[in-house]
């Protein structure tokens, strides 16, 4: 581990945006808007917006539109952006890497070092639009001095073997949640499920930065998607899932304290807080659970379905070539992109 | 306050004016910006084969440029060694079965009349300063005015077309090739009148091979101007620069079938020369850019591809973009697959360049395919097809051809060279055509792996052109037909560098 061994502090800005399903062009634009008033507002050393950043992850036709390539808009967002604005950009977007597509999260740096973090397992319906990636969610800052650095993304949050891989290897968590809730527009008895199930996540999602810090021992900077979204129930044709994204953006201190806070109700915005720095001091203990949080049985359920659906459904769609990608050149970079001048961007290409 | 357009264009010659043709007769707004006052002189080739010629004529460029009285050479004559020797018609191509060779001067004024006709406004001594950016895409330029002043001009696409030293790719950050590969062969050249004007030999495109040297003649414009080109070593660009006259004496005693078809010659020109003509390609597509001809992509001009690469990538690029425009989602993956399609028309011709610019001694394995179609073929398009772009390299040169032309060289005698060390070089030869094709056969996009025998990757492609200052007044610069030197150029007395080959 490269951390400097005395703590120092460091400023971070976190964005709770409301994006549009599938408008990947003009969420890109909402997004460099978000990300230049936080800056102006607050003159962090570090900004981040959630993963998904290009549209939100849910279960419609137009997810499978959304992807793009790793050298795409989304990706030259988060660089031009550190580079113009000197801060380490850090965001989510759909990446088409080589032969698949993933759920990838850029920190971006000043001097054009990039970082890539590949979500290890696409959540539930996410399934039918990427797969999952098999790096490690640990890079380096040198924005930060070289200070140790993990990411994780959506529900990598939630999952106690994240915890397990980044506990004492890391002195900051960055990364991003996109977390719809369950729907809000069912009625009868699936209704009172699903009001109770949407409590459940609420208090998860409040919860969530909070146990990872104090198991880290490392502070965390979790910005999340908010606002009403609608899509279509899997597996159950012409059901509509008409819900919101849970918020909770929190910025929260390596000891559990939360520094900075949007919740859903707070809508479309950004905060920032100082945070520590420094050798990781674990709170809690890891424990033998999968899940930090204890999910329903429902939840679990749903879990193991929409994940086997969805995989068996990109599998299969990708053996048929049916994705949309599929028919675009290819091409890749690397996980760890040292720095570049403006001119020398590197540029996906094919081994 | 900004403007606006559907298109910007840096770059008003080959690709940028054959761009902004095409979108402009689609109904666009397309505005193009160039840092040169027309006419204005350029370092090329400055040959077309029978389908750059058509790309003319699709532009819309092509009758004005008939009118200022070039020679149509619808003959080629290969002699290697000044022993085997074919003589060939060009394959024809839409109307087209003649190749034409234009200085410049005269060719791309018309190329920026054909785009303003069109409906394109062509800004002259117009220079980049940025693009600009929102949200991840290029979404406009900021440039210079002649008098300096600086203003915004918002756009749906951004095309670079602004040559090797390309401003707009250092702003996209795709200046540094992915895929590179270094020139062995300079280019010294000169023009004179063609004692031959009027005849079956002064409308022949000429090609000797002697030696490891290589010598070219090509009937200009306007009649009876010829462009004589030799391609020997690098370094004789500068060998060339420093005492013209004896160089160019000691090049005809090297070439001496050529020496014999220029001679009485008159109106000799002085010498150019350049030994940059490294090749490469860029990524040339991006959210909300393209780069274009030699922006994008570049070949060794030993070949004579460059024009006709640069006039077909700006037309594909515009056939591209025209009906996804004003989609940017849609419009970003059109123009990475019309970057792609433009890989697959110009590797083949980018490994040609490559193997034709290494200086060694004719094969006795090409002296005997070029003895056999000379006597086989008739004058029918042949060896010619992979000039012409009838077809590609391994298709004219087939590996069965390649295998008769040893054993014909065996038989031969093998022009005085051993057996063993010509059926080694065979090998060798043939052992690169098959990486060649292998590369071909791969279709990988931006593809870094370096092909043996072909590739040779250099450390030092060109530099970008000096950008202008963001905020000041922009300085007053000559046009670009002396500008353009890379520092290797630079260091060696040459006086200017190839743009197009």
């Amino acid at each position: 581990m490269n951390e400097s061994t005395q703590p120092r502090t460091v400023k971070i800005a976190a964005i709770q945006p409301a994006l549009r399903l599938g408008e990947v062009e003009q969420n890109l634009v909402r997004l460099e808007g978000l990300i230049r008033d936080a800056v102006r507002e607050h003159a962090p050393a570090v900004v981040t917006v959630p993963e998904a950043g290009s549209s939100p992850n849910v279960y419609a036709k137009a997810l499978r539109g959304v992807a793009r390539p790793v050298d795409g808009a989304p990706m030259q967002l988060y660089r031009r952006l550190a580079r113009e604005l000197g801060v380490v950009v850090g965001g989510g977007f759909l990446a088409r890497r080589g032969r698949d597509v993933y759920g990838t999260y850029v920190l971006a740096e000043p001097d054009g070092r990039t970082h890539l973090h590949d979500k290890d397992i696409p959540t539930m319906w996410e399934q039918n639009y990427y797969t999952g990636g098999d790096d490690p969610g640990r890079t380096a800052l040198a924005a930060l001095d070289g200070s140790p650095v993990g990411i994780a993304c959506g529900w990598e949050w939630a999952r106690m073997g994240t915890a397990r891989r980044l506990r004492g290897q890391v002195q900051l968590l960055l990364g991003g949640m996109c977390w719809p809730s369950y729907p809000t527009n069912w009625r009868g008895p699936f209704g009172l499920w699903a009001a109770r199930e949407h409590a459940l996540q609420r208090q998860h999602a409040r919860e969530l930065p909070r146990q990872m810090a104090r198991l880290l021992g490392a502070p965390v900077a979790m910005p999340s998607h908010v606002g009403p979204i609608d899509f279509d129930t899997p597996l159950a044709p012409g059901v509509a899932w008409r819900t919101v994204m849970v918020g909770e953006t929190q910025i929260v201190e390596r000891d559990g304290t939360v520094l900075a806070r949007l919740t859903a109700e707070d809508g479309e915005g950004h905060v920032a807080a100082t945070v520590t720095l420094g050798a990781p001091e674990p709170v809690d203990p890891l424990g033998p659970m999968y899940w930090i949080p204890p999910l329903s049985v429902s939840t679990r359920a749903a879990w193991t379905a929409m994940n086997t659906h969805g995989s068996v459904k990109y599998r299969a769609m990708r053996a048929l070539r049916r994705h949309p990608w599929q028919t675009w050149p290819g091409g890749d970079l690397p996980d760890e992109v040292g720095p570049t001048d403006r001119a020398e961007e590197p540029q996906a290409t094919t081994a | 306050m900004a403007q606006r357009c559907d298109v910007v264009i840096i770059g008003a010659r080959l690709a940028g004016a054959c761009a902004a043709a095409h979108l402009a007769r689609a109904g666009l707004d397309v505005v193009v910006l160039d840092r040169s006052r027309f006419p204005s002189d350029q370092m090329s080739t400055h040959l077309l084969f029978p389908d750059g010629v058509d790309e003319l004529r699709r532009m819309g460029a092509l009758d004005a440029i008939l009118a200022s009285n070039p020679t149509k050479s619808p003959w080629l004559q290969l002699t290697t060694n000044g022993d085997a020797q074919l003589l060939e018609r060009w394959r024809q191509v839409g109307p087209t079965d003649y190749c034409m060779c234009v200085p410049r001067t005269i060719q791309d004024v018309e190329l920026v009349n054909a785009a303003r006709t069109a409906g394109a406004d062509v800004r002259e001594r117009h220079r980049l300063v940025d693009v600009l950016w929102r949200g991840g895409r290029a979404s406009g330029v900021r440039f210079a005015d002649s008098d300096g002043n600086q203003t915004d001009l918002e756009a749906k696409l951004v095309i670079g077309a602004d040559g090797r030293r390309s401003s707009v790719a250092a702003s996209v950050g795709a200046f540094r090739p992915y895929r590179a590969s270094r020139n062995g062969r300079g280019l010294v050249f000169r023009y004179a009148d063609d004692p031959m004007y009027g005849t079956r030999e002064g409308q022949t495109i000429y090609q000797w091979r002697d030696g490891d040297s290589m010598a070219f003649m090509f009937p200009s414009a306007p009649g009876p101007k010829m462009l004589m080109l030799f391609m020997g070593a690098a370094s004789e660009a500068t060998e060339a620069m420093a005492d013209h006259e004896s160089y160019w004496q000691r090049k005809l005693a090297q070439h001496p079938d050529m020496a014999a078809r220029i001679d009485g010659c008159t109106d000799l020109t002085k010498l150019r020369a350049t030994g940059d003509t490294s090749a490469y390609f860029r990524a040339s597509s991006g959210p909300g850019w393209a780069l274009a001809g030699d922006a994008g992509h570049f070949k060794d001009p030993v070949i004579g591809q460059g024009q006709r690469d640069a006039l077909w990538s700006g037309r594909r690029l515009a056939e591209y973009a025209i009906p996804v425009l004003d989609d940017p989602g849609a419009l970003d993956l059109a123009l990475r697959r019309w970057e792609r399609e433009r890989d697959l028309e110009c590797v083949h011709a980018y490994h040609f360049g490559n193997i034709e610019t290494e200086v060694k001694p004719v094969s006795p394995v090409l002296t005997e395919i070029v003895r056999r179609s000379g006597r086989s073929r008739g004058q029918g398009p042949d060896i010619g097809d992979v000039f012409g772009r009838g077809r590609t390299l391994p298709q004219v040169l087939t590996v069965a051809r390649l295998v008769t032309g040893l054993a014909d060289a065996v038989r031969r005698g093998t022009g005085g060279q051993p057996v063993p060390t010509t059926v080694r070089e065979a090998v060798a030869d043939l052992r690169i055509h098959l990486n060649v094709r292998q590369d071909l056969l791969g279709r990988r996009f931006r593809s870094t792996r370096v092909v043996p025998g072909s590739e040779h990757p250099d450390p030092r492609p060109p530099a970008p052109t000096r950008a202008v200052a963001r905020t000041d007044r922009a300085a007053e610069e000559p046009p670009t037909s002396t500008t353009n030197l890379s520092p290797r150029a630079v260091a060696e007395p040459t006086d200017t560098v190839v743009a197009a080959g």
